[in-house]
């Protein structure tokens, strides 16, 4: 292809406040229809929106934890237009000065992601058709979002993934957002332009709206890159629109000409006439910014653990502090992820790994780790040790005792392989005339005279040693 | 001199009357006047629960001025349970879940809402003939309109059927109606009153305001209603300067500017009426000398350009699926507006739809701050300024000529600066002329007092012949 694709993204993410953004009703998904609504959300004539103070801090949370920076003062903008689930036929946004501008993400092969700004809105309700005809649910009017738009720094519909996969973990740790596909609480419109790699041109425009899930942002992203250069190289005008992605036919649909800023008539909104933050709070907030998923996965990588494995270590809050305090006690980090996502993988589940507790605890690992060190049980028994170890929810001296995994001595083999010798002299014969297998049996004893405890490998070569030096020669 | 108010409360207060009678009496002399169409809704279930709690607080010893007394509100200020239109058809069925704060701040006072007053539709007009109720007669001459938008409310006053009312102020809406009358009106600083539950015509320049029959019966009302809602984002913190007990205090003083080219632009007589007003002032001790606004030009401008974009914005959420009549399209659904509402949504769109570098609303709201701060520089060298309320009396049909309307009225409007039209006389034709008095931010209470000075003056030339009288 003689075009690479530029990709610029804007996500709407639902804010988990108590309260919607202009009135004290009850912000949560759901609910009988209609029942959490009043006045203000409904655009009563003569009600006045109240900003919720709240929103503005979980804005600026968001805003902090890309590095934008954050407005003191910020304006709340209308944007008109007329549609039956918008109550005051105007949505309450921002526009020339929005709450945060600026900051980035750095993606996993190192590119930056830049953000344009992130803004402050309210939601409109929902259309539902029923039997025919349209029903309208306020219950969403008036939940608070904010839109996050990136620089169109995209390439492929695998970094656009990476960035959504990410921006939904940050909001999540940030205990902003639920980030619910599903749920309508994360939803992204995507803007997809080609670069001629050769004038350098850049086409118009296409906006593909809503598309619900991260693999059909993927799917829709690469139709739609090969769609626009398939026009392009038949000499075709690429005119600015707006897509919707049809996820059972895998293909994008147009859906109508893209408004321009003057369709929707924005102007200042009278009823509110600042946005303010201060400089406190957003230090305060800056102080208590949680460690970001993504900045984890880079520092767990740092220490040699493979991208996947750092990713879904970092994905979950309490697994990932639990594995900051193994860390902190323990070198090899690629062992201790191992024992994570082997070990405690299998036994703890997903909401543990995200806000429970997790048992056993770290020192009860690091005492396990610390007796392998100093060489008083065998590593090898690891797998055994901590699979228990989780399944139970145990430190180690509540599950075993040490001496089941303590290393056996050179020379309490040799006497324990010399006793086993004695009385099966066919096999060493056979063994001896080049049957290889025929030992097997002699190390199944050893084991079995150990307990366990024995080396397999090591066992046969001490047998080995022994049939050699005495029958050999 | 003493307002109706006050004189009332004492009748009330010593059980001269009791307010049950009291509204017997204001409900017969509503259905009286029952042809100057002033009313949309008379409320007599709302006024006999009010008038019960009121005689509750005057037992209780709880009672204020403004307890028992008959008042009425325009139609586009919220009553909880009752029908209130902003005297458009789109909201014939409306009726709201919450009272306006102004009138809950009022009623919790022991106030006696008898009505809505008719009013233009959505407050857009100077003449109270645009509404879906017919238009309103001005009770001093039948022939005449009372000006608008709160013509409803100000006909109310003049006629006796109520003592005050409250209305509502967007480019002149209650100065013009007083001026007209031969009532008082005012229209306080942007942000003194709430405007929650006040239905939306220009959010950045509507204001709720007073009318009555005297500056006191203003002033007792303001206090009650001048307070910070924290549900209005618009409203100004912190306390409020008391008025009432200082009226009386004088002008002695007083620094007072007759604006000379805004008064050149009115009618003859009304000019003769201004210089007059300022020798008035000048012997009852004001510092009184003469300036020129030439930034009042602009005003008309500005406010024409915020205030129908701002309409346009408001009103299209009338779309037929909660308000208004259901039709096939949206557009059909502009039919339940009255032309001059049509016409103003019409122009508001595409004043918001200009595409030009900076569009025209923005550079509407530059300029209306560079008033705004013209105004300061003013009142630097000034308390109160004085000017025509209006060209000259209420007009006969025909002679409307709303540009010079809104001219003088617009300038305070769009600086969001309190001002206020009082009587200062008598037309030829027999028809009261009205001066505004303007001042600084805030200052409610100066030009208050400065109004209370000059009416105690010409009480006797203005009130002789003034608004009908009535007992109560």
């Amino acid at each position: 292809m003689n075009f690479e694709p530029i990709i610029g993204l804007e996500t709407h993410v639902e804010l988990l406040t108590k309260s919607k953004i202009f009135c004290s009703c009850e912000n949560s998904f759901g609910g009988e229809p209609n029942s959490k609504c009043c006045e203000v959300c409904m655009g009563h004539p003569g009600a006045l929106p109240h900003l919720n103070h709240e929103v503005v801090l979980f804005g600026a949370m968001a805003g902090l934890s890309f590095g934008s920076e954050i407005n003191n003062y910020s304006y709340m903008a209308r944007k008109n237009y007329i549609y039956p689930d918008l109550p005051k036929a105007y949505q309450i946004t921002q526009g020339e000065v929005p709450l945060c501008i600026g900051g980035s993400v750095t993606l996993t092969d190192g590119r930056r992601i830049r953000i344009e700004r992130i803004h402050i809105e309210e939601d409109a309700g929902k259309l539902i058709k029923k039997d025919g005809e349209f029903l309208i649910d306020y219950n969403r009017a008036g939940v608070p979002l904010i839109e996050i738009v990136t620089k169109p720094d995209f390439e492929t519909g695998e970094e656009v993934a990476e960035y959504l996969t990410d921006l939904a973990l940050t909001m999540k740790r940030l205990g902003i957002s639920d980030c619910k596909m599903q749920e309508g609480s994360l939803r992204c419109d995507v803007n997809i332009s080609l670069k001629d790699k050769v004038t350098g041109k850049i086409s118009e425009r296409v906006e593909i709206k809503n598309v619900n899930s991260f693999s059909f942002i993927k799917k829709a992203i690469d139709y739609e890159a090969k769609r626009l250069a398939s026009m392009l190289e038949e000499g075709k005008e690429i005119v600015r629109e707006t897509r919707r992605f049809n996820s059972e036919t895998g293909v994008t649909e147009a859906m109508r000409g893209k408004e321009s800023a003057s369709d929707y008539r924005y102007f200042a909104e009278p009823d509110i006439p600042s946005v303010y933050i201060s400089d406190r709070e957003i230090s305060a907030l800056k102080e208590n910014l949680p460690p970001l998923p993504r900045e984890k996965k880079m520092h767990y990588a740092s220490f040699g653990v493979s991208m996947e494995d750092a990713f879904i270590i970092s994905k979950y809050k309490a697994l990932s502090l639990y594995f900051d305090s193994l860390l902190s006690g323990y070198g090899d980090a690629v062992h201790l992820s191992k024992i994570i996502l082997s070990s405690a993988f299998k036994f703890v589940d997903e909401e543990t790994r995200g806000n429970g507790e997790i048992l056993p605890t770290a020192p009860d690992v690091l005492y396990v780790l610390s007796l392998m060190a100093e060489g008083k049980i065998e590593k090898r028994f690891d797998k055994k040790i901590f699979d228990k170890m989780f399944e139970e929810r145990k430190p180690f001296s509540e599950l075993f005792n040490e001496e089941d995994f303590a290393p056996i001595s050179d020379d309490e083999l040799i006497k324990i392989t010399e006793n086993v010798i004695i009385g099966n002299e066919k096999a060493i014969s056979d063994f001896l005339s080049g049957k290889e297998k025929a030992i097997a049996p002699l190390i199944g004893k050893i084991m079995k005279e150990t307990k366990g405890r024995a080396d397999a490998k090591k066992a046969e070569e001490a047998l080995k040693e022994i049939i050699c030096s005495r029958y050999k020669s | 001199m003493k307002g109706k108010i006050e004189k009332l409360h004492k009748l009330l207060k010593n059980k001269e009357i009791s307010p049950s009678l009291f509204l017997e009496k204001y409900l017969e002399r509503i259905k009286e006047k029952e042809e100057l169409n002033a009313f949309i809704t008379v409320t007599e279930k709302e006024a006999l629960e009010n008038t019960r709690y009121a005689e509750r607080l005057f037992d209780e010893g709880k009672d204020t001025l403004l307890s028992g007394i008959p008042m009425s509100l325009k139609d586009n200020l919220s009553s909880c349970g009752i029908l209130t239109t902003a005297g458009s058809r789109v909201l014939s069925d409306y009726y709201p879940v919450n009272d306006a704060h102004t009138y809950a701040c009022l009623k919790k006072e022991g106030a006696v809402l008898l009505g809505k007053n008719n009013m233009d539709e959505f407050g857009m007009g100077a003449s109270s003939d645009t509404s879906f109720k017919g238009a309103v007669i001005n009770p001093l001459d039948e022939k005449r309109s009372p000006g608008g938008s709160s013509g409803g409310s100000a006909a109310a006053v003049a006629s006796g059927e109520v003592v005050y009312s409250l209305g509502s102020d967007t480019g002149g809406s209650i100065r013009l109606p007083a001026s007209y009358t031969g009532t008082v009106g005012l229209c306080p600083t942007y942000g003194a009153l709430s405007r929650r539950g006040l239905i939306a015509h220009s959010s950045l320049l509507d204001r709720v305001g007073i009318i009555a029959g005297s500056v006191s019966d203003v002033s007792a009302v303001f206090d009650a209603v001048n307070c910070f809602d924290e549900k209005d984002m618009t409203s100004v913190k912190g306390d409020r300067k008391k008025t009432y007990g200082n009226l009386s205090d004088g002008v002695k003083g007083l620094k007072v500017g007759i604006i000379l080219d805004v008064t050149d632009k009115a009618h003859d007589e009304t000019k003769k009426h201004i210089k007059r007003a300022a020798e008035t002032y000048r012997l009852l001790g004001a510092e009184v000398s003469d300036v020129k606004i030439p930034a009042w030009d602009k005003a008309d401008d500005i406010y024409s350009v915020i205030a129908t974009s701002d309409a346009a914005s408001n009103l299209a959420r009338y779309d037929g699926v909660r308000y208004g009549e259901r039709r096939n399209s949206v557009v059909d659904t502009r039919e339940g507006f009255g032309d001059e509402v049509r016409m103003r949504i019409l122009l508001g769109n595409v004043i918001l739809t200009s595409e030009k570098e900076l569009s025209l609303r923005k550079k509407a709201e530059a300029e209306r701050c560079r008033l705004a701060e013209s105004f300061k520089e003013v009142f630097g060298r000034f308390d109160i300024l004085i000017s025509p309320s209006a060209f000259h009396t209420a007009p006969l049909p025909g002679e409307t000529d709303e540009l010079l309307t809104d001219y003088f009225l617009t300038a305070a409007s769009v600086s969001h600066l309190p001002s206020l039209s009082v009587p200062m006389g008598f037309s030829e034709n027999g028809l009261p002329l009205g001066m505004l008095i303007t001042a600084k931010w805030m200052d409610e209470d100066v030009i208050l007092r400065a109004a209370y000075a000059f009416e105690d003056a010409m009480q006797d030339e203005i009130y002789k012949k003034g608004a009908e009288k009535f007992e109560f």
